[in-house]
């Protein structure tokens, strides 16, 4: 009975690839039901952990993931990393690749690291043959579906990176927009809204420079006394 | 020992390869497998049937091979327990897959599409029109999405007598694969008020079997 509860929840994350805790709730509930296992509502954390053990061997987790912006929390279905297969979705074309590519690089270099629905339709440097290929109707569906997907979100009519690309893409971010996106100093995961250090500028998770607060009351990054607000 | 790490790395790639397409629902052709393992035959035959197993440990996922040819499709072994478990895309798409497989199987032989579109244009979906619910091409998606999947068959008429070219649609094998015809009758006959025993033919074709039962007497 459990295999089979963990093997659904499993196809549902794979179907959905990043779910809400409310999404979370209306999965479970059913499932819960069919397999008459209630337990598993109020052991979600458990049931992750259990799935995680039997994924691990295929490069693959399901991850939990705050999102900054939102401040929502998210289970993510992701790659734990790159293989030569994961660029291989034949169901996409070379247009829809390229557009992925172009949209994620120019979100990666705005200050806050969104863009308009204005520039989705107009994204600059996008070759020719890829700009006859998309439709304005082919990039809403795309662009719908990526943000169903869990990559995209959408605030404030603007598009900003979602929890799945902080879980998938976050290294990919990294090394190749390296100016623009680095690491939290205090738990050396990407860190792109959260909060800066008044005096040095150095980003940090709000959480993390919370906790590390408790201790201590300097940046860690330029040692100076903190004085940015934490809310 | 690096052959069984290799080996292991070429099973993961094959088998992440195969989860990435498992979305889009389009058959995987062997080639694009072996693709993979730098075009090793003998590779793919030998990680092959550990991705199998794999993929029904762990995801509860079967990968068959398409009876007579060279392509593989991929489905759940598991009945979802709600729809909450799908995307919108998803949900929509089952929908409406249902709606013309139960015709189809009401009909028990290949329809005309001109008559499918009929029955649909009956439900209110209009396949040249933008539906408020279903979205998109509807064309587009039941004669070339649907037909490339593997939920339908579209083929053109054989008959002679036709003057102009017709296509004729049925159930293909991905449908009878994840819509086990019993169940769409069941379903089916309950929408209608009816019992699946009613439509004998159609019962005796596809539930008689389960039962052991004798099959019922055509009036």
């Amino acid at each position: 009975m459990r295999r089979e509860v963990k093997k659904l929840f499993l196809q549902a994350c794979m179907n959905h690839g990043s779910l809400s805790l409310e999404q979370i709730s209306e999965i479970l509930e059913p499932i819960s039901q069919s397999y008459d296992d209630a337990a598993i509502l109020g052991d979600v954390k458990n049931l992750v952990k259990e799935i995680n053990s039997d994924l691990k061997e295929c490069n693959q987790e399901l991850k939990f993931v705050k999102h900054p912006l939102l401040g929502k929390e998210y289970l993510v279905f992701g790659l734990t990393f790159e293989t030569p297969a994961s660029k291989l979705q034949h169901h996409y074309r070379e247009a829809d690749q390229l557009y992925f590519a172009k949209l994620v690089e120019t979100m990666a270099v705005q200050e806050d690291y969104g863009i308009s629905w204005v520039d989705m339709y107009n994204l600059p440097n996008l070759p020719q043959t890829v700009k006859k290929d998309l439709t304005k109707r082919r990039v809403q569906d795309l662009i719908t579906k990526w943000t169903q997907q869990g990559y995209f979100l959408e605030k404030d009519d603007k598009l900003f990176f979602g929890p799945r690309m902080l879980v998938e893409y976050a290294s990919h971010l990294k090394t190749h927009f390296s100016d623009y996106i680095k690491d939290c100093p205090l738990c050396k995961n990407v860190v792109l809204w959260d909060i800066k250090c008044d005096r040095c500028e150095i980003k940090v998770h709000k959480e993390c420079i919370r906790t590390f607060l408790k201790r201590k009351s300097n940046c860690p990054s330029c040692k100076q006394v903190w004085t940015t607000p934490l809310n | 020992m690096e052959d069984e790490e290799k080996l292991s790395q070429c099973r993961n790639a094959l088998l992440v390869f195969v989860i990435n397409n498992i979305e889009n629902k389009l058959p995987i052709k062997e080639e694009e497998m072996r693709e993979i393992l730098g075009k090793d035959k003998a590779l793919l035959k030998e990680c092959l049937p550990s991705v199998i197993q794999t993929l029904k440990k762990v995801y509860g996922i079967v990968l068959q091979r398409v009876p007579d040819t060279r392509k593989y499709i991929c489905y759940s072994q598991l009945s979802a327990s709600s729809t909450a478990e799908y995307d919108l895309e998803q949900i929509r798409h089952l929908t409406l897959l249902f709606v013309i497989l139960s015709y189809l199987l009401m009909k028990d032989c290949r329809v005309d599409e001109d008559q499918l579109f009929n029955f649909l244009k009956g439900l209110r979906i209009d396949i040249d029109e933008e539906h408020t619910y279903f979205t998109g091409n509807l064309r587009k998606l039941i004669c070339e999405t649907f037909v490339k999947q593997l939920y339908l068959k579209r083929e053109k008429s054989d008959s002679e007598t036709d003057m102009e070219t017709r296509y004729l649609f049925s159930w293909g094998y991905r449908a009878t694969m994840e819509f086990p015809p019993k169940d769409v009758l069941q379903q089916t006959a309950g929408i209608l008020g009816k019992e699946a025993r009613d439509f004998v033919s159609i019962y005796n074709k596809y539930c008689s079997n389960d039962n052991n039962e004798e099959p019922m007497a055509v009036d």
